[in-house]
């Protein structure tokens, strides 16, 4: 019935739960539920493993589960455990108002508690016992199940403690796993959250209820057996005692009363009979029988009628014996029955005692309402005869309250033998009721004393509690104090306690250090923005939607655009290149990118930006400005390079390079400008020596004539060369030419320089003419580079073996020439530092450094790509450029 | 009075024309393009010249070079003349001393006149 009761609520909690889950969303909710089965199935077994402490009060472990469902689960899932946990105690005790009480007590102290601190239920728990609990306990145990007030007081102590150190296990569980597992709480999947005063308060509170509780239930426990043992014991003697003067009694009443009729000799009345019984100061009998010694037998006094068969059988043992003293007969109706010597030939008397009628006999303290009965043999086996006197505790376990009321109903049975040769005993029957209430007043007297050490204990915890929670409070606020001002607070501090001066000590090292901490951040901010203010670079910030937050004077001066004019709007507006911009501010890739910005006065500003991140001190920088507008997100710093001056600076140093070579060609060009102007100048005067002496031919003057003009020529050749070799090249504009026509001019531009090194040029070049996109003098430029350094690369190599092959080859997309010598070739370890300016492997003397890095700068900025190889005779450059359409300016 | 000068010149039209006015001047003259086939022909010849005129920059070996093989092998040692328009090699400034006078481009028929005018006997 039980089981089904409770299969029937659980089955009705757990529908409810369901619906209160599905409205407020199932997945955290389906954890929640498990949890709260897996809490009730915890408390029940808790319940059921109860601990009998006397007489049937048994302490009770389930409730500590309801506080952790509570603490973790929630209100619903609380009442939920506590309701099918209570359950058990309808076993246990026979009544429901424990399930009542316990039900109460979670969904009060859920309500009372509300979603605030989860680990403050003790104090909730203590004022539920207190001012619901233990009255309604009280009430309904006194009058409900009509228990003596000391046991009502008894049962509802305990119940007050029982709860009070569940509470305080439940609370020292959840914060030692708090305590132990710091990420426990988020396991659980709920906001348990607790405090060191919490775990301190139920620490100390299981410290100290639970030593002083197991002392005294123990303490307890002995006396209640100790004084059931001397009860038994003395039930026991006092029943052989009684036994025994009970036999020698009976025998002399019955030799008194033989004496008593016989003397009166005629037949008595009743009313004599009643009239010898108010007279008489001793015992009377019941029933008095005139027996025959053929059996035959006649009531002289008495009211009740015995059945046949008894009366029979009485007879029988009494004409059987027929003894010549007086002796017991036996039991039979619960009577005891004697027979007397023959009161005449005839017959004797027997007589019928009521056992009551000899408590007289017992000695018993007074109060004690001791029954006495008689035994008769067929009661009692053979075996028990022999043990007699026997003592046993007898109590009714089908009684309501199962073992509280079973105790206080129950009885101490001791039995002595009546008669050495008859088997039938004197029973005596001592209720255990005073004995258990005078413990439960000794008891209950201790477990309220324990009650009121707990409320102490709990409450004094609370108010420690509450104490050192003010305590941090003032904590918090003098540290405040000391940060702001660098000094305790005026009201604050009792420097009579340690602690106070150890807090005062620490805040004081604690602010100096974080005013320095504050100090030296004020400075880089300060020193940051001088940065950024003065720097000669250009340096700008922009928000995470593109929107300029800061712009340094050199921005300003570089483009006219004042700070507070450019701040807020969006860079990719002021930009030309917006596209590009756009696409790099919103990429997380820190690429350098450029900036095109239309500066005041009309030219276009090229800038290159990096990005540096300083998002913590950038920030503070910004907020530092009311001026600036709420930016949105992360700012962006970023660096920037005038690339104006570098193409400047670019432009000459090509200029000086171009220089520089033809410096080097100056012995080269001096040596052919001189060969056309020496031959003209022996020719003319070849000429005239002959027109001095001799008649000379037309066709001499001719041939003379001709080659003058063909060497002035050649002359005129030399020189337009140089100019075009140095000539203005910043302006040159970008045009698609064919490279194999460079090649060509900068071979011959050397053509004199290399014949005269003996260095043979072997082409590899299609016929077909080739398209790229650029600027060609300085393509041709980057050749004459390359030619010179393979040229200067071979001078130690032997005259016939100095070569320079020039390859040029398309695939359609792609052109690349290829330039290799003979000569010692690069180390492989220098491979990646050729282009490096100013790199040079020729000597203070020849060489600048500044050749093979602006052959790159020049090949890159056409988009191609330069790089040198290592092979095992001689050094290979190769250029490789995209493929031009024909007569466009395009790349194909 | 005829003497006979070695012309050395890469190029064959400097050369033309010299051997036409050494001619003009009096003399004769042999004259080589190429500097190894010259020396080669003094080697084996044995021929004897009172001059000897070289241009400075020339391919296979320099006119240095050449004067320094050549006066190696002749003895006595002809007058030598190094022809060039920058008084310069690889660096190096290049002056008059007892192995050769230099001849500065271009070369006058009045210079040639002047130096080869009185040939040592």
């Amino acid at each position: 019935m039980t089981a089904l009761m409770e299969r029937l609520h659980t089955l009705q909690a757990v529908s409810f739960l369901e619906k209160y889950f599905k409205s407020a969303g199932l997945e955290a909710y389906g954890v929640k539920l498990a949890g709260a089965i897996l809490l009730s199935v915890a408390a029940y077994t808790g319940n059921a493993l109860n601990v009998d402490l006397f007489f049937g009060v048994n302490y009770l472990f389930g409730s500590i589960f309801v506080w952790l469902a509570l603490m973790t689960i929630g209100p619903l899932g609380a009442i939920f455990v506590a309701a099918t946990s209570a359950l058990y105690t309808v076993e246990l005790w026979g009544h429901w108002y424990a399930v009542l009480l316990f039900t109460l007590e979670a969904t009060a102290v859920a309500l009372m508690r509300g979603y605030s601190r989860p680990a403050w239920i003790a104090p909730y728990v203590l004022l539920y016992w207190l001012f619901v609990g233990a009255p309604l306990a009280l009430l309904s145990y006194s009058y409900g199940l009509e228990l003596p007030w000391t046991t009502v007081q008894l049962v509802v102590a305990k119940q007050v403690l029982n709860a009070l150190v569940n509470v305080s296990i439940a609370v020292f569980l959840l914060n030692i796993t708090l305590l132990l597992f710091p990420s426990a709480a988020s396991t659980i999947g709920t906001r348990v959250r607790s405090s060191y005063g919490n775990l301190l308060q139920a620490t100390f509170g299981l410290l100290m209820l639970i030593p002083i509780s197991l002392s005294e239930f123990f303490e307890l426990n002995q006396r209640f057996s100790e004084q059931t043992q001397s009860l038994q014991e003395r039930a026991k003697g006092n029943a052989g005692r009684s036994a025994h003067s009970t036999a020698s009694f009976l025998e002399l009443e019955t030799n008194y009363w033989r004496q008593y009729i016989r003397r009166a000799g005629k037949a008595l009345s009743p009313r004599d009979f009643a009239l010898a019984k108010a007279k008489d100061e001793s015992a009377f009998p019941v029933m008095i029988y005139r027996v025959t010694l053929q059996g035959d037998w006649k009531l002289l006094y008495g009211e009740k009628e015995f059945n046949q068969q008894q009366l029979t059988d009485l007879v029988k043992a009494a004409v059987s014996r027929n003894a010549t003293q007086a002796h017991m007969l036996g039991c039979w109706s619960g009577m005891i029955f004697t027979a007397s010597k023959r009161i005449d030939r005839t017959g004797f008397l027997v007589f019928g005692w009521a056992p009551a009628d000899l408590s007289i006999l017992v000695s018993e303290e007074p109060g004690m309402e001791v029954a006495i009965r008689c035994q008769s043999s067929d009661g009692l086996q053979a075996g028990d005869f022999e043990t007699l006197p026997t003592v046993e505790i007898v109590r009714d376990l089908e009684v309501g309250v199962a073992s509280l009321v079973s105790w206080q109903h129950g009885y101490v049975r001791s039995r002595a033998a009546l008669s050495a040769a008859r088997p039938f005993s004197l029973e005596l029957v001592l209720p255990l009721g005073p004995t258990v209430l005078a413990i439960h007043k000794g008891t209950s007297r201790a477990i309220v004393r324990l009650c009121f050490l707990a409320i102490l204990i709990i409450a004094g915890g609370y108010v420690l509690e509450v104490l050192f929670r003010r305590w941090v409070e003032h904590f918090v606020v003098a540290a405040e104090t000391f940060l702001r001002f660098q000094k305790p607070p005026s009201d604050g501090l009792n420097y009579n306690f340690y602690e106070n001066r150890e807090i005062s000590k620490w805040l004081g090292r604690f602010s100096r250090a974080v005013a320095s901490e504050e100090r030296s951040k004020i400075l880089a901010i300060n020193n940051f923005e001088k940065l950024v203010r003065r720097s000669s670079m250009p340096i700008f910030a922009a928000d995470q939607g593109g929107r300029i937050v800061e712009w340094n004077p050199a921005l300003e001066k570089m483009t006219g655009h004042r700070r507070d004019e450019v701040i807020g709007t969006s860079l990719s507006d002021l930009a030309e290149n917006s596209l590009e911009i756009e696409l790099q501010l919103s990429s997380p890739e820190e690429a350098l990118f450029d900036v095109h910005i239309r500066s005041k006065s009309g030219s276009l500003v090229h800038l290159e930006a990096s990005q540096a991140i300083l998002t913590e001190l950038s920030d503070l920088v910004l907020t530092s400005h009311s001026e600036q507008p709420h930016s949105m997100g992360m700012v962006k710093f970023f660096i920037a390079r005038n690339l104006n001056d570098f193409m400047d600076t670019q432009a000459k140093l090509i200029q000086a390079s171009r220089l520089a070579a033809l410096g080097e060609m100056a012995s080269s060009f001096a040596h052919e400008l001189n060969q056309p102007l020496n031959i003209i100048a022996i020719s003319a005067g070849n000429c005239l020596e002959r027109i001095k002496f001799e008649e000379i031919s037309p066709t001499y003057v001719i041939s003379k004539m001709r080659r003058i003009e063909e060497q002035a020529l050649r002359a005129g050749r030399v020189i337009q060369g140089i100019r075009q070799f140095v000539l203005e090249i910043g302006d040159e504009q970008v045009v698609t030419f064919d490279p194999t026509i460079r090649i060509q001019s900068a071979i011959s531009l050397l053509h004199e320089q290399l014949r005269l090194d003996s260095v043979v040029i072997k082409q590899n070049v299609p016929e077909t003419s080739q398209h790229i996109v650029g600027r060609p003098i300085l393509f041709e430029q980057t050749l004459v580079n390359l030619l010179t350094n393979a040229r200067q690369a071979m001078i130690n190599t032997p005259r016939d073996e100095r070569i320079i092959q020039i390859n040029l080859e398309s695939d359609g997309s792609e052109i690349s020439i290829t330039v290799a010598d003979n000569g010692p070739g690069i180390p492989s370890e220098l491979l990646d530092r050729v282009f490096d300016p100013f790199f040079t492997t020729k000597g203070e003397t020849s060489g600048t450094g500044i050749g093979l890095y602006l052959s790159k700068t020049v090949v890159e900025a056409m988009h191609g790509s330069i790089h040198a190889e290592a092979c095992l005779d001689g050094a290979r450059i190769i250029i490789k450029f995209p493929v031009a359409c024909e007569e466009s300016n395009v790349r194909c | 009075m005829s003497f006979m000068v070695l012309v050395v010149d890469d190029e064959e039209a400097i050369g033309r024309e010299i051997v036409e006015a050494i001619g003009l001047i009096g003399g004769s003259a042999v004259f080589y393009t190429c500097a190894d086939k010259c020396l080669e022909y003094v080697e084996r010849s044995g021929d004897h010249f009172e001059f000897i005129i070289a241009d400075l920059a020339m391919p296979e070996m320099s006119g240095l070079e050449l004067l320094d093989r050549i006066c190696m092998v002749l003895n006595p040692t002809p007058k030598c003349f190094l022809m060039t328009g920058l008084p310069e090699y690889g660096g190096v400034k290049i002056i008059d001393n007892q192995n050769f006078e230099i001849l500065h481009k271009p070369i006058s028929l009045q210079d040639l006149k002047e130096k080869l005018g009185h040939p040592e006997p």
